[in-house]
């Protein structure tokens, strides 16, 4: 069994990703609307999605709207895949506990 | 990692897609209720019958309905955005509303209902388009009973027509987008 991917594991960062992935692969989610749903400041959601960037689960768009700045986040296909993944782990254990175990009657 | 570390993981993973989803819901709750309204009052005077001239009430309340959209859908815009789709949709709608506004001056419709009836499926039409490009299979079914229903009512309903596209039709979206904003 691989292991768990502990970049996405983390609990922010799972509900990031998972928001993300949730969104029509060419829809982006603006930084306020992620802020807002999860709950964070913008230095604490900033911190970890520069984590992701860095390992290119997601990408940052930033541009202009109304002449304010906005910055707008996506999943890219490796991050998508990581998460499939990682989703798929988490429930390989969920039904390996659920599994009888052998000799059981 | 137990399996309880992995059950609260997954539920995490649920909550967070809900929450987000529940946001869409409740951003979309505001289109439902501007264009209830306007289909609401609309169509209830153009039953009863009015003193003033039917098209300059239609002109206002489609400026209310249009101004406010434009407002929500910047706000909309700010929080999610179609890379693609966006700029499609963005150039589709005012296409969609110069041809609407060409093919009623070319055809003439004579009776009220004939140019209601065409601007709805217009509308519906222009739902489903929308539904497709943006691959949302809600917008896409709205669009086609809703087409449906207008057209039934039309053909086999006319004295009513009004009256029925009022109260069902806007009272309806009044209220699904009531529920959408307080229940999402």
């Amino acid at each position: 069994m691989s292991q768990l991917d502990k970049l996405i594991h983390q609990p922010v960062r799972l509900q990031i990703m998972a928001i993300l992935v949730a969104q029509d692969e060419e829809a982006q989610l603006g930084f306020t609307a992620l802020r807002d749903t999860l709950n964070l400041s913008d230095g604490n959601l900033g911190t970890h999605l520069r984590k992701l960037e860095d390992a290119n689960y997601v990408q940052l768009n930033k541009t202009f709207i109304a002449r304010k700045p906005q910055t707008f986040i996506q999943a890219t296909p490796l991050g998508r895949q990581k998460f499939q993944d990682h989703v798929a782990m988490l429930e390989s254990i969920l039904a390996q506990a659920g599994k009888p175990q052998t000799g059981d009657k | 990692m137990d399996s309880k570390e992995a059950q609260a993981a997954l539920k995490q993973i649920e909550e967070s897609q809900q929450a987000v989803q529940l946001m869409g819901r409740r951003d979309v709750g505001w289109f439902f209720i501007i264009w209830g309204f306007v289909w609401l009052v609309g169509f209830m005077i153009s039953h009863i019958g009015t003193p003033f001239s039917l098209g300059w009430m239609w002109f206002a309340l489609c400026g209310l309905g249009g101004g406010l959209s434009a407002i929500v859908g910047v706000r909309l815009g700010q929080k999610v955005q179609y890379r693609q789709s966006g700029p499609v949709l963005g150039w589709f709608y005012p296409a969609v509303l110069g041809f609407g506004l060409l093919w009623v001056y070319l055809a003439e419709p004579g009776m009220w209902e004939e140019t209601a009836v065409f601007a709805i499926t217009l509308i519906t039409f222009a739902t489903v388009v929308t539904g497709i490009l943006l691959r949302q299979s809600v917008l896409l079914w709205i669009g086609i009973i809703s087409t449906v229903a207008v057209v039934l009512i039309y053909s086999l309903l006319l004295p009513l027509f009004g009256l029925l596209i009022g109260l069902i039709g806007g009272g309806g979206m009044l209220l699904a987008g009531l529920a959408m904003r307080v229940r999402g």
